[in-house]
């Protein structure tokens, strides 16, 4: 085990340089003078031109900048943007309130997402489990714009039960509306996923078994078939936690988020690549991080699963 | 851009499991289709489905209005009679809108569906077979793809093509697959390592059997099955990315008419005028309900513990 | 290993820390504002974006201002500006005033400050302003062809003269006579001391001489503004303070309006204020001014599309365009339509500069188009993506259509920056949307940046030697003669149309019910000082 996590880290290194490679040709590869526009409705001045072109080096080869790139960042420093702000500041204000909305919006679409997937699951076909999937298809097929923008002019504006808006950092309580409309899109697959797992577990043997020695139904279903459905639900969630760190581009635009997805969004819109790259690659590292914890999940849930 | 990315992956669920659920033998596909069409629900989804693609290939057996004929004066009318859905923020029919924008949302979704479950099925197939070092690099190659903000790709890709004339629509088809291929290549991936292990496949290679002739002769036709099954059910996810990517100023350029760009143009309007949302979201919920059933079904027809 | 504890590390930090301030109520005193985040450092001399600006705004003053009732120019920190011939000008300053670092506001930290923001290498953006002052050329050399420019030797312009503490004397290269207008522009106003060594620390906590003070704040966590006790102007606030809440989306920041939560809304965005809900959301607190600014539609001025360089084209495709139904529909009835290029409320503004060609008229538009021996093809209007102009631009493309029988189509472009450099690069077929905010609330300013031939945002796009020779001439005149000199050269625009005038867009202010007194200055900013709490 220990062997195979190490093997996991050392590939890391090729994955970070090659994303970062990727990315920053991606970033710088946009077409457009990225000091277009920098001035408002005027056109900036020769000087302003001058300057910015020498501090970002901009008249330099691509690679050539790639290089001192990684020169810095091999120095722990991500670089400046754009904005005249260091790149790993800009990172620190925004991770908070992704980091904040994403495991909230997790443990909202958990709690609901395995509740009612094990309540389906008892009894297949019933009412509850149509009449669920019926419901969680009909939140799948509505644009998630749509949905949050509803949430908010409902239940923020009309009704006042939530904050309207997120301000700055952005506390749990101001978080909970937006991971709501998160987690309500995502606790659909995430229970149907529990769903299946429970049923297929009720029908193995050592249930069975269990029944016949005349455990308690609520007993056999809580401890036995739940953990032996957690695989599928524990690789959901991962992806989802992945997925949520890089930013919910919209639901942070709509609840005004100050997250990680709308600093990229807006690094992506002024032409910002030092920002893209630092900020996408953060992202990358913490997906391989978290599908490294996925595949450790494994081995933990089911001893079967063997690495080495 | 999580919200594109799982649509586009809710739909499909785990590769774990279809792989499960599906140790597909080729007699199985004769049985699954008889399994299928047994089904009310089936019938109930396919008359939908009909009824759309007739949609986008004649859309003027709907309407008779001309959906580009817009007056400004009639703008955000509310449905009234020979207008059923009222006006939108230009003065044009909404129905007649709604009904012509139906071929460019089902192809952009068709094609990114294609697009994507080829990338995903080819790049899955190669590291499931080959395994080792490949499979690493591959799988590493999937995260840094399931980790790149689409918003960056879609720019990015889009710029790069140019905006030629007319192409709009191939080219958001060519973004959301190759941003979207990666869930599909893990899938397939894990079909592959399980069909591999498979008897027959030892024994083709017992036989002296090339490595070509064994991944696509046997391999690929017994381990395609749930990536088909995916491919069904992200077909109404892709519906879904083509409005959000219009929400987010990439979507489809005019002409074209499409759902995703009168939802997002509708909007922000949700309070004033909510029936321009209103009619284009009910049809674009309508077909991925349709297209999300009629996957589940197809699912679990291949599901042989549903029997 | 490294990397997945600090990942660990990173989420225990944002799970735990950095809570921020909670968005409750502001204080006694206080009231919150929208802004959005501004895109560089605070330094008023290299911000030209209007997210920059508005944080500034409150914080600074200068030689002269904008009376917000009025729209004339009135002296603040000058107690007078004195010339004789528009080319030497003398100016006094007022004793007393302070900077919010107690510093005193004297003649050199006018000097210093134009000559540090005139100097090239460093780079400000609002480096052109002082282009017309002797001596600006030794602080900017020309780069030879294909190299670097040499670094200047002069770090002063021979033009700038400091008479005593409170006195200096500008000589100008050849005479403007809006030169007293110009010094409204925040590139002219004065920097402490404490700048120049070192004007990073200056960019993230601005100091001014304004009636409010730099407190707190970063771009990301919005900016508090406090009262300056020190103030030595006439615009004394009434308030406590201003909390800026940063907004990176005009629609949140109006649901938090008619929430209740935020006190004050610059530019409420015209989707909201469609039918009748709003009124009965906003219960009136509304204020709607016309805003020193221009939008119009740019027209491509290469041989990418050789029938729109015609005049005659350009004239029936203005014609075409709705103005009225436009603005009515998609903007709410906000604004008004475009009558020439200068924006109304501007010195020097006539109305109908543009003539008939600005009006719409569809008979004759087609009569125009068919003299000019009618269009072939389609009109391709492109524009940003990102930034709501596809409403509009979706209508005047209905409008062209509708009327003259052209295909039109829309393209967007994915942001401002790809849109900006496609259509500087010649490569555009179509018009596209080209605005322009006055910088300073004169004639002078909607004409010669954009259509003289080295007008600084008009890069060679148009040539019009009748054009440059009254703008030449207007310069030497006496005030009064000059703006009757520029009021002809725009007249002259209209022959040619470099670009066509579609509306004048009116600023739209929504406020809680715990203010009142709300006003706004020409450039569409709230004048705080006005501000008070309603009882």
């Amino acid at each position: 085990m220990t062997g195979y996590i190490l093997r996991r880290l050392i590939q890391f290194i090729p994955v970070f340089l090659g994303t970062t490679f990727v990315v920053f040709f991606l970033a710088w590869g946009m077409p457009g003078d990225p000091l277009a526009g920098k001035c408002g409705d005027r056109e900036c001045p020769e000087a302003f031109v001058a300057q910015a072109t020498e501090e970002f080096k901009l008249d330099r080869p691509l690679i050539v900048r790639y290089g001192y790139y990684v020169a810095d960042l091999m120095q722990g420093d991500l670089g400046k943007s754009f904005t005249g702000r260091n790149v790993s500041e800009q990172l620190l204000a925004a991770f908070p309130a992704t980091i904040r909305l994403a495991l909230l919006a997790v443990a909202i679409e958990v709690l609901i997402g395995v509740t009612i997937g094990i309540l389906a699951a008892l009894r297949p076909g019933g009412a509850f489990d149509t009449a669920n999937l019926l419901l969680g298809l009909v939140i799948i097929a509505f644009p998630g714009f749509v949905i949050a923008n509803l949430a908010q002019l409902i239940f923020g504006v009309r009704l006042g039960w939530f904050p309207v808006t997120v301000s700055d950092a952005g506390s749990y309580y101001q978080l909970l509306l937006p991971a709501v409309v998160l987690a309500l899109a995502h606790q659909v697959t995430l229970s149907r996923l529990t769903r299946t797992a429970v049923i297929d577990s009720l029908h193995s043997d050592y249930i069975r078994t269990a029944q016949t020695k005349g455990l308690r139904m609520s007993r056999i279903v809580g401890i036995h078939a739940l953990r032996n459905s957690l695989i599928p639900v524990v690789t959901y969630v991962g992806k989802d936690i992945g997925g949520l760190l890089a930013g919910a581009v919209v639901v942070e635009g709509v609840f005004n988020i100050r997250g990680i997805g709308g600093l990229i969004v807006r690094s992506i819109r002024s032409h910002d690549g030092i920002t893209i790259v630092g900020a996408v690659t953060v992202i990358v590292v913490a997906y391989l991080i978290i599908n490294l914890l996925v595949d450790i999940a494994y081995a933990v849930l089911d001893p079967r699963i063997r690495y080495d | 851009m999580t919200e594109t990315k799982t649509t586009i992956a809710m739909p499909g669920g785990l590769p774990g499991e279809f792989v499960e659920n599906t140790r597909a033998g080729r007699s199985l596909t004769g049985e699954a289709a008889t399994l299928l069409l047994r089904s009310p629900m089936v019938w109930v989804a396919l008359a939908v489905l009909l009824m759309l693609v007739v949609m986008a290939v004649a859309p003027s057996l709907f309407t008779s209005l001309d959906p580009r004929q817009c007056q400004l004066l009639n703008a955000r009318k509310p449905p009234s009679y020979g207008h059923w859905f009222g006006f939108d923020i230009q003065g044009c029919d909404v129905f007649a809108r709604t009904i012509y924008g139906a071929r460019a949302s089902l192809v952009v979704a068709l094609l990114a569906t294609i697009g994507s479950t080829f990338i995903g099925g080819a790049v899955g197939l190669l590291a499931g077979f080959y395994g080792g070092v490949t499979d690493s690099v591959v799988s590493r190659i999937t995260d840094v793809v399931l980790g790149l903000p689409t918003l960056l790709g879609a720019i990015v890709i889009l710029a790069t093509l140019g905006s030629g004339d007319g192409s709009s629509i191939i080219r958001l088809a060519l973004v959301l697959s190759v941003l979207g291929w990666a869930t599909e290549s893990r899938l397939m991936r894990a079909s592959v390592l399980q069909t591999k292990q498979a008897e027959y496949v030892r024994a083709a290679r017992i036989a002296g059997a090339g490595d070509l002739w064994i991944a696509v002769r046997h391999i690929l036709p017994n381990s395609v099955t749930p990536l088909l099954v995916m491919a069904t059910l992200s077909l109404g996810g892709y519906v879904g990315a083509e409005a959000t990517l219009s929400y987010l100023g990439l979507g489809l350029q005019a002409p074209i008419i499409s759902w995703g760009t009168a939802i997002s143009d509708a909007q922000p309007y949700l309070a004033s005028a909510p029936h321009m949302l209103l009619f284009p979201s009910l049809l674009l919920t309508v077909t991925v309900l349709t297209l999300v059933l009629f996957g589940e079904a197809v699912r679990r027809a291949f599901d042989p513990r549903s029997r | 290993m490294n990397r997945s504890t600090s990942l660990l590390a990173l989420l225990a930090y944002g799970a735990i820390c950095g809570t921020g301030l909670p968005a409750a109520a502001a204080e006694q005193g206080w009231i919150t504002v929208s802004a959005c985040a501004p895109a560089g450092p605070l330094i008023p001399t290299n911000t030209t974006e209007s997210c920059g600006s508005d944080v500034l705004q409150p914080i600074l003053a200068g030689l002269v201002t904008t009376d917000a009732k009025t729209g004339g120019v009135v002296y603040d920190i000058a107690e007078k500006i004195e010339t004789t011939d528009n080319k030497v000008w003398t100016i006094t300053l007022n004793k007393g005033w302070t900077f919010h670092d107690g510093s005193a506001v004297k003649a050199r930290n006018f000097i210093d400050a134009w000559n540090w923001a005139a100097y090239g290498p460093n780079g400000q953006s609002n480096n052109d302003w002082f282009s017309t002052i002797e001596g600006y050329e030794d602080l900017n050399l020309k780069a030879p062809k294909g190299e670097k420019a040499p670094e200047p030797t002069a770090k002063a312009m021979k033009g700038l003269e400091v008479l005593d503490d409170f006195s200096f004397k500008v000589v100008l290269k050849s005479p403007v006579p809006t030169f007293k207008s110009q010094l409204t522009y925040k590139a002219f106003y004065p920097l402490p001391d404490s700048f120049f060594l070192d004007p990073e620390a200056f960019g993230a906590k601005p100091i001014g001489a304004g009636p409010f003070q730099f407190e707190s704040g970063t771009p990301d966590t919005g900016y508090r503004l406090a009262a300056f006790p020190g103030y030595a102007g006439s615009r004394h606030p009434q308030l406590k303070g201003i909390e800026l809440r940063i907004y990176s989306n005009e629609e949140a920041a109006y649901n938090d309006l008619i929430a209740g939560n935020l006190d004050l809304m610059r530019d409420i965005p015209a989707s909201k204020l469609v039918g009748e809900l709003w009124k009965t959301d906003l219960e009136g607190r509304v204020l709607q001014q016309p805003r020193a600014n221009l939008q119009g539609l740019g027209m491509p001025f290469t041989d990418a599309n050789a029938q729109l360089l015609k005049p005659g084209i350009r004239q029936a495709v203005s014609m075409s365009i709705d103005r009225k139904t436009i603005i009515d529909v998609i903007f709410s009835g906000i604004g008004q339509p475009a009558t020439g290029w200068v924006p109304p409320g501007v010195e020097g503004y006539q109305a109908g500069a543009c003539g008939e060609f600005c009006e719409y008229n569809p008979e004759k538009a087609k009569e125009l188009l068919a003299k000019e021996g009618g269009y072939s093809g389609e009109i391709k209007i492109y524009y940003a993506g990102d930034g709501g102009a596809k409403p509009a631009m979706d209508a005047i493309c209905n409008s062209i259509q509708n009327t003259l029988q052209i295909n039109c189509l829309t393209s967007a472009l994915s942001d401002n920056s790809t849109f900006r450099s496609f259509t500087r690069s010649g490569k555009a077929d179509g018009p596209f949307p080209s605005n322009w905010t006055m910088d300073y609330p004169s004639i002078d300013n909607a004409l010669i940046p954009l259509y003289s031939s080295n007008g600084t945002s008009n890069r060679g796009s148009y040539e019009n030697a009748e054009f440059d020779a009254l703008i030449a001439k207007a310069a030497t005149e006496a005030p009064a003669d000059s703006v009757r000199t520029y009021q002809e050269a725009e007249r002259l625009l209209a022959k040619e149309m470099p670009r066509i005038p579609l509306w004048n867009p009116m600023t739209t202010v929504g406020y809680s019910p715990k203010i009142k007194g709300v006003s706004l200055y020409s450039n569409g900013r709230p004048d705080y000082s006005a501000v008070t709490l309603a009882e």
